[in-house]
């Protein structure tokens, strides 16, 4: 459960960080949870990227929606992808690896193996 | 060590990766914007998918404006300004087309100014180089600095604000699409710019030059020959200004050396302009309509792209309340009416640049003789930034004519009207057009306009109707400017413009109607000669059709600019029908033909099996010509259709029907059998292919993006037309803005153009009007007098504050 809420947490500070400056600043939020929710290596990478991959699909997602598609079909036909799906797929793979690379490097320099522990 | 490697190699992954989210990425087929930087949600591509059926109203600041102006947009996305003075109206006006046409004004500008390789790589290279070599970038700077003389300087500076308040106000999520794509940042504009875009209209209506392949002609040729298949006058021809119209002008022509150099040419010079860009327009007067309103009516054809060559807007201040066109780039309505008057505009088409033959003092070709005296060239040294930063230098060499075009074999100087015509206030007229109230206001207005040289129409509610052929036309002796000349005497120099009082004039004939659709503008008695690339089928066509009916509705003339009927094919079909054997005539094909009405629907097959005809038979008439150019590696002008026709008509056993790889001499009847032949077999292929072929699918009608990015481009338009039709759609030009406007109390409307208000690709308004202008449909133009007549097609407003 305390997962969940650090996943849910760590989308929102996502989106929020991205929104205040630079669009790489949204994977800065790793630098936060990471210490204060004491996350083991593994579980800041794969939360990291959910947490990265949701946020960047989601709001894309909804840009995408309110267009009705029109936009990404297009970029779709520049790039030769038939699939909006796809479109969304390589935005979310980006700011998911963007936040799991930015947590683990944020497990290394934050937690020692003996003080990492699962908040479970 | 091994705790600090554990930080330093994510580390390490992260800062790669984060470099490579910003890195452009170089392909085999172009570079991909930096793939992070574009795909991001937050400020990439996806910032600019605009909602659907979202509009935000908007309470901005615009430093700089003396009072609020309301922007009320209907609901096709057209802003109606209302502004309580001029200055405030002009600088919204810049702050729109920088709102919604940002990129294309930028590319614009770029194009003129050469300086394209910049943002797509050294392949643009050899184009930037050739914008710089004709002079444009120089110009545009010249302009400039002679606006400071003209009335309008002040207006102008307040649209350059306008534009670039929006452009400091950007961050880069509100980038548009393009910059994005192509990873360059905006720049601030200037009036210098606003040249430039001035410029490139310049390139796109005056810059053809068939001067080589004339030359070519005349030398295959000889001088008789030359004459006889390149008569200077169509006696076909309905000219802009009626036959038989009396000139008070006395002028005596110089007595020119025009000899031409003699010899080929095997340099090739590149038109990127079709023969006969144009455009049509006319007014009609009361009595010839049905409700005893004028009517004028105006469709200029040019490049369809994607955004529009076009903005609609409304811009009403306190004195005056102008609808129209715009172009972006360019301050006020280009096309377009107010309460009072309308007016509009068509290509001339008037041959304004010609080619000098330099005589070189020695082989270090720095020095030149003309008239026995030597001149010395100036230089000057172009540079050039490619995409990656690397410079490259060139060398432009400035002759007394202008810069030298050509230098292989022999060399050519250049010299082109726009450059010349360096007091070109085009604002000025576009200006006092937007504020004409009456005749002498639109005459008026027309004296600052220079180049290129427009056919302005008008028409008024107190029921004038006018035309007025305008532009700085160099005065020319019998062929001058038709070949390259030599430069060795000045006696070639262009011997000063035609009066402005005594450019081609009509002001409510008695015929009951103005035209003009890029034909020549007169007969061959008017004093003044010129040359030109002129149309001869369109404004026929016109005039037989205005002259015909007196009960002229608006829907008459909507159905007018969307004909498809081609006189072109009335013409010449017959003929080739008459010339088949019998045996031929029942051949499916040629059947088809018996029964078509010469209409170039988008539906019908006719135009198919017609236009390969012509193309077969066109080309084994000429057969001589390119035999000749394939044997000594050169280009040659071709005769025009119409003489083609006439020498059919007047002369079927002419000597220029035989074919000369045959023993044999052919005559007409043999070359329409002949190119019957291969129509029947090329035809038998291409519907074999597809049986239910059609005019659409075989001329396959595209709008393209500016950048040519075939995703943002519209592709496959049901819409028929020819070039030689009064809906003159072609594969990538054509009616580019259609607008009726009925001269009643209060005066109406009605417009389309192919494309949409919005040049964002993301956007609803970026291509939604394709559909309507294809089907001939037009939207009622809301000519409000205030906010509140907008209330029922109201799509949102946004106030600008000082």
């Amino acid at each position: 459960m305390k997962l969940l809420t650090v996943f849910i947490i760590w989308i929102f500070l996502t989106l929020l960080l991205s929104f205040l400056g630079h669009w790489v600043l949204g994977f800065a939020g790793a630098f936060l949870i990471v210490p204060v929710f004491r996350l083991q290596l593994a579980t800041s990478i794969l939360i990291g990227f959910c947490a990265g991959l949701f946020s960047w699909i989601g709001f894309a997602w909804f840009v995408d929606h309110a267009n009705l598609g029109q936009l990404s079909g297009m970029i779709g036909s520049l790039l030769q992808i038939k699939s909006t799906f796809i479109i969304l797929g390589i935005t979310g793979f980006l700011g998911g690896l963007g936040v799991a690379i930015t947590a683990w490097l944020a497990a290394r320099v934050f937690l020692t193996d003996s003080s990492q522990k699962v908040v479970s | 060590m091994k705790r600090l490697w554990s930080v330093v190699l994510p580390a390490l992954l992260l800062t790669g990766y984060v470099f490579l989210l910003h890195r452009p990425i170089a392909t085999s087929g172009g570079t991909l914007p930096p793939i992070g930087k574009f795909f991001n949600p937050f400020s990439g591509f996806w910032q600019n998918a605009e909602a659907i059926d979202g509009f935000k109203e908007e309470e901005l600041k615009l430093p700089g404006l003396h009072a609020p102006v309301s922007i009320v947009y209907d609901e096709r996305l057209v802003p109606h300004i209302f502004a309580s003075n001029e200055e405030d109206a002009v600088m919204t006006q810049g702050y729109l087309h920088a709102k919604y046409r940002l990129w294309q004004m930028d590319i614009t500008a770029r194009q003129s100014a050469g300086r394209l390789a910049e943002i797509f790589g050294q392949r643009l290279l050899a184009h930037d180089q050739r914008m710089r070599r004709m002079g444009l970038s120089n110009t545009a700077r010249l302009y400039a600095t002679n606006w400071k003389k003209c009335q309008e300087y002040n207006l102008i500076e307040n649209y350059t604000k306008g534009i670039n308040s929006f452009i400091e106000g950007l961050k880069y999520a509100e980038y548009p699409l393009e910059f994005k794509l192509f990873n360059y940042a905006p720049e601030p504009w200037s009036v210098e710019k606003t040249a430039l875009v001035v410029m490139s209209m310049n390139l796109m209506l005056c810059s053809r030059n068939e001067d080589l392949m004339a030359t070519n002609a005349l030398n295959y040729l000889g001088q008789e020959k030359f004459k006889f298949l390149f008569p200077r006058w169509n006696p076909n021809q309905s000219p802009v200004i009626p036959k038989g119209t009396v000139w008070s002008i006395k002028k005596s022509l110089q007595d020119l050396d025009t000899n031409p150099s003699i010899g080929y040419f095997t340099e090739e010079m590149i038109n990127d302009y079709p023969r006969s860009i144009g455009s049509n327009n006319w007014a009609v007067s009361a009595e010839k309509t049905e409700d005893g309103n004028p009517i004028l009516c105006n469709d200029p054809h040019l490049s369809l792209t994607l955004p529009s060559i076009w903005y609609e807007m409304q811009m009403k201040t306190d004195t005056y309340n102008a609808y129209g066109v715009s172009l972006p780039g360019i301050p006020y309505v280009a096309i377009g009416f107010n309460d009072e008057v309308a007016w509009g505009e068509t290509n001339v088409g008037m041959d304004v640049s010609d080619f000098y033959e330099i005589e070189w003092i020695d082989s270090s070709k720095t020095s030149y003789r003309v008239d026995g005296k030597v001149e010395t060239i100036k230089f000057q040294i172009e540079e050039y930034q490619t995409q990656g930063g690397k410079i490259i230098y060139d060398t432009i060499k400035l002759t007394k004519w202008g810069p030298v075009f050509l230098e292989e074999s022999r060399s050519l100087a250049l010299q082109w009207l726009p450059n010349e015509a360096i007091d070109n206030c085009i604002v000025g007229t576009f200006r006092k057009l937007n504020q004409s109230q009456n005749f002498s206001d639109y005459y008026d207005a027309l004296r600052g306009f220079i180049s290129p040289a427009q056919n302005f129409i008008y028409a008024s509610i107190d029921g004038d109707v006018a035309l007025k052929v305008q532009g700085a036309m160099p005065i020319k002796g019998e062929d001058e400017g038709q070949f390259i000349l030599t430069g060795k005497t000045s006696k070639n120099d262009w011997n000063g413009y035609i009066p402005f009082d005594e450019t081609p004039f009509i002001k409510n004939p008695d015929r009951g109607f103005v035209s003009s659709a890029n034909q020549q503008s007169t007969d061959s008695d008017y004093p003044y000669k010129y040359h030109g690339y002129f149309e001869d089928y369109r404004g026929r066509t016109l005039n037989q059709q205005l002259g015909s009916n007196n009960k002229i509705t608006v829907e008459d003339m909507q159905s007018l600019q969307n004909s498809t009927f081609d006189l072109l094919a009335a013409e010449l079909c017959p003929i080739l029908l008459n010339h088949l054997d019998k045996s031929a005539a029942s051949n499916l094909w040629s059947s088809a033909l018996s029964d078509w009405n010469y209409y170039y629907e988008s539906g019908a097959r006719q135009p198919i099996i017609f236009e390969t005809w012509k193309n077969e038979f066109y080309n084994l008439v000429w057969d001589e010509f390119s035999n000749e150019e394939e044997k000594m590696s050169i280009k040659l002008l071709r005769p025009e259709m119409w003489r083609t026709i006439s020498l059919a008509t007047e002369d079927p056993e002419n000597i220029f029907f035989d074919l000369i790889q045959t023993p044999e001499v052919e005559t007409l009847k043999d070359v329409v059998a002949m190119s019957f032949g291969n129509t029947t077999v090329i035809c038998d292929s291409i519907f074999a292919s597809d049986p239910n072929l059609t005019w659409k699918d075989f001329r396959h009608v595209s709008i393209n993006h500016l950048s040519r990015v075939p995703a943002f481009s519209v592709t496959g338009i049901d819409v028929g037309g020819v070039g030689t039709a009064i809906n003159a759609v072609k594969e990538n030009h054509g009616p580019s803005w259609r607008m009726v406007v009925k001269l009643s109390k209060p005066l109406q409307a009605w417009g389309i153009y192919p494309g949409g208000q919005s040049g964002n690709p993301g956007s609803a308004f970026y291509k939604n009007m394709i559909h309507d202008w294809s089907q001939g449909n037009y939207y009622t133009l809301h000519h409000a007098s205030s906010p509140g007549d907008l209330t029922n097609f109201q799509l949102g407003t946004t106030t600008l504050n000082p």
